[in-house]
Parts: C-alpha cells; sequence; structure tokens
C-alpha cells in the first residue's frame, strides 16, 4: 500500500433505515512510537507529549508510554506537516519528529539513524512505525501484525541522564 | 527582531552537590567551562545529533567568545553567555566549541573544577580538576520541561548549553547497574590521588596516574558532556 495514502480519508457511509441512525467509519493514519533504552529496555510509563504543526509551543496531547514503551499517535490528518513528539522519563529525553501528510514511497520525510555516540553513553531509541489509511482499516479488523509492505520505521536516538 | 538569550547551565548537581556513585559527597566551589563560537540554528529539517545528517541551516545567530562562566555561582541558577538579537524564529539548534580560558583563575583549560569530596567520617579532600581539552558539540533541540528558542517579535526566548557532571562522577541515587554509573568514573579513583587530603592535578598529571581504562573513560565522559537539556549532541573533538 502507498503511504501517499497517508492524510487521505475513506469514508463509507452506510445507511440505516432503522430509528434514522447512520453510520460510517473512516481511516485514518496511526503512528506507533515504541521508545526503549539502547540497552533494548523500554521506557515503561515515559512522559510524552505530542505538538502539532500549526502550533509548536503547545501540547496537542500528553500522555504516556505503556509498560513495553509503546505510545499510538493518531494525528488530525488535516494538520499535515511535521509533528513532533516529546518523550522524557528520569533526565532522558528525546524529541521524535514525524511527517503526516504528502508522503510517498513510505520513506519520504522518514530518517533513520545510526547512533554515533560512544559505548559509555546510554541512548534513548524512539522508533515510529506508521500505517497508512487502509492499514489502519485493517488494524482494526484483523488481529495487530507488521504489514511490511505498509510500514516505515525510523529511528532518533537521544540520551541521556540529567 | 526579537531577542535572543543564551545560557550555560550546570544543573543542581554543581550548584548544590551530589553523592558519586561511589558514596562521595561532592561539593563544588568553582566550576568553569570556557565557550566559542556559540551559535543558534534555525534549521529544516530537525538537526539529529545522533545521525550523520548535517545542519540544514536557514538562518543562524551567534557569539564568537570565548566567554568563561563559572556554573555554581549563577544568580538565576544558570549562567547567562549572551544576549543577542535575533530574526523570529524558531531557533532548534544551538553549537559551541569548549576553549581553554584566556584571563581568570581558568586560564589554559577549557574546564576547571574545584571542590571538595567528602568520604568516611572526617574525610574530606579538595580537589582542583583541570582539563584542557577543546571539544566542539553540535546540538539539535533543547529537550526538556518546556519547548525552547522561539523568538518572537519584540520578545525574549533563550537556549541553553547543558553539562551534566553525573555523567563523570556517576548518581549515588541510582542503583550500582544503571549505565550512569557503569560508565562513570566516580570519585574514588580520584581520591586515591589525593596527598593529605589534597588533589590538584591537570589532565596530563591524571593521564599519567589514572589506568588507561580510567583514562579513556575520563575522555568519553567529556566527549558526552554536553546537551541541550535533555536533548543529545554531536561531539567532535578539536584537539584530545
Amino acid at each position: 500500500m502507498e503511504l501517499g495514502l497517508l492524510g487521505l480519508s475513506l469514508l463509507i457511509p452506510s445507511q440505516a433505515w432503522a430509528h434514522g441512525v447512520e453510520a460510517s467509519y473512516q481511516a485514518i493514519p496511526t503512528f506507533q512510537i515504541e521508545a526503549r533504552y539502547d540497552t533494548g529496555e523500554p521506557l515503561a510509563s515515559a512522559q510524552v507529549t505530542v505538538f502539532a504543526p500549526t502550533d509548536p509551543t503547545r501540547p496537542w496531547q500528553e500522555g504516556q508510554t505503556d509498560a513495553a514503551g509503546r505510545f499510538v499517535l493518531q494525528p488530525d490528518p488535516e494538520l499535515r506537516g511535521l509533528w513532533q513528539v516529546r518523550i522524557r522519563q528520569a533526565g532522558h529525553g528525546v524529541l521524535l519528529n514525524v511527517p503526516v501528510g504528502d508522503l510517498e514511497s513510505g520513506t519520504a520525510g522518514i530518517s533513520s539513524s545510526s547512533p554515533s555516540f560512544g559505548p559509555l553513553q546510554r541512548g534513548v531509541m524512539a522508533a515510529c512505525v506508521i500505517w497508512g489509511c487502509l492499514a489502519t482499516a485493517l488494524f482494526f479488523s484483523t488481529p495487530r501484525r507488521a504489514t511490511p509492505s505498509t510500514r516505515s520505521e525510523f529511528t532518533s536516538p537521544a540520551l541521556e541522564h540529567d | 527582531m526579537g531577542t535572543l538569550e543564551l545560557w550555560a547551565n550546570g544543573e543542581a548537581f554543581i550548584r548544590e552537590g551530589f553523592v558519586s556513585k561511589d558514596g562521595w559527597a561532592l561539593s563544588f566551589n568553582q566550576v568553569y567551562v570556557t565557550l566559542a563560537d556559540i551559535t543558534a540554528y534555525q534549521t529544516d529539517p530537525p538537526f539529529e545529533p545522533e545521525s550523520d545528517g548535517e545542519l540544514q541551516v536557514q538562518t543562524q545567530v551567534g557569539l564568537p567568545g570565548p566567554i568563561t562562566v563559572n556554573l555554581v555561582s549563577t544568580p538565576e541558577e544558570r549562567a547567562l553567555l549572551g544576549s543577542l538579537t535575533a530574526p523570529a524564529g524558531h531557533y532548534n539548534a544551538l553549537s559551541w566549541r569548549m576553549v581553554p580560558a584566556v584571563f581568570g583563575p581558568a586560564t589554559g583549560y577549557s574546564l576547571w573544577i574545584q571542590g571538595s569530596a567528602q568520604g568516611d567520617p572526617g574525610e574530606t579532600i579538595d580537589f582542583v580538576l583541570k582539563f584542557p581539552q577543546e571539544l566542539a558539540f553540535t546540538c539539535g533541540e533543547y529537550v526538556g520541561e518546556e519547548r525552547k528558542g522561539f523568538v518572537t517579535p519584540d520578545q525574549t526566548a533563550d537556549l541553553e548549553a547543558t553539562f551534566h557532571f553525573d555523567h563523570l562522577f556517576g548518581d549515588g541515587e541510582l542503583p550500582p547497574e544503571d549505565s550512569l554509573n557503569q560508565s562513570a568514573l566516580g570519585f574514588a579513583p580520584l581520591a586515591a590521588l589525593a596527598v593529605q587530603g589534597s588533589l590538584e592535578m591537570d589532565w596530563a598529571s591524571l593521564q599519567e596516574k589514572l589506568s588507561p581504562a580510567e583514562a579513556d573513560s575520563v575522555v568519553e565522559i567529556l566527549r558526552g558532556l554536553g546537551h541541550v537539556g535533555e536533548g543529545h549532541c554531536r561531539e567532535t573533538a578539536a584537539r584530545p
């Protein structure tokens, strides 16, 4: 599936005559972020702050990672641009840049990095897995599993201790 | 145009003292760092210090320095390096060089640490550690409780060069197996070099007295000293 679909919406209204109820569903882009130390230890219950591209100074969403260091971001697909996700825990911090919209071939705007820090520095790895719209729809209708053709990852290690 | 203030911060570890990983209670009288070519950038895309990418600079402002500050005696918990008139925008990267001071007590040294360590009851070591290394740090966006570097017309924003000294001495509040403590030198290897409760050594002497592994660890620790809050920096040693 092409990530060029990212940001598009799939809106399929279905008519239901009883009681005049109408239901529809819409696929929206979903980003699963996973934060862990370079030792493999997850950043469990880390503080997560999401900033939308339209207002980088005011949190759009706040939350925390789960026990596995994961956080699911569902940005407003109408707000295209660079979303930024700040993950902090006990003096360790990372700022992850998540491009939303206008992605092509699954790699546009995605960066990958290889840590260049010395062995004496403890890294925080933040990986982001992106599903496009169709995959998102499938996400809700099938068991969660990796979909290699529709996901990309990038890592942004940062790290350290206050 | 707005104003961008540039600060240096040694954190509470330096201002208030702390216990090293090996149980020495450290307090600090003077910690001088000397910075030069302190430059704030607006970059697009955001700079990732851990990647191989280079700064994609849109706008930059800077202080040439060198500027020597004492990270201990600061009225506002951090030391002001200077204020700059800056075009509006988000300054999301910062770089600086640590260079030897050209005047004052730290002359010839980029990092000068003077303090006192208390071990067992009644055991006190007064120490001065002097490092001449030139180090260059290029960092991404400040990472902390709040985002920094947003300059708006006629308003003042700030950025901060942050120095993590727990990387050198370790943190007694963390378990020994914590990776920070695993990689920190601690104070015990330095205490072993003290004579009659006193230790004053420059890097050349420390290299001779410490084990090769300990000396190598100090080099790595210095390379990781510079941060932007909790955010990382890329270090390139100008002169080891």
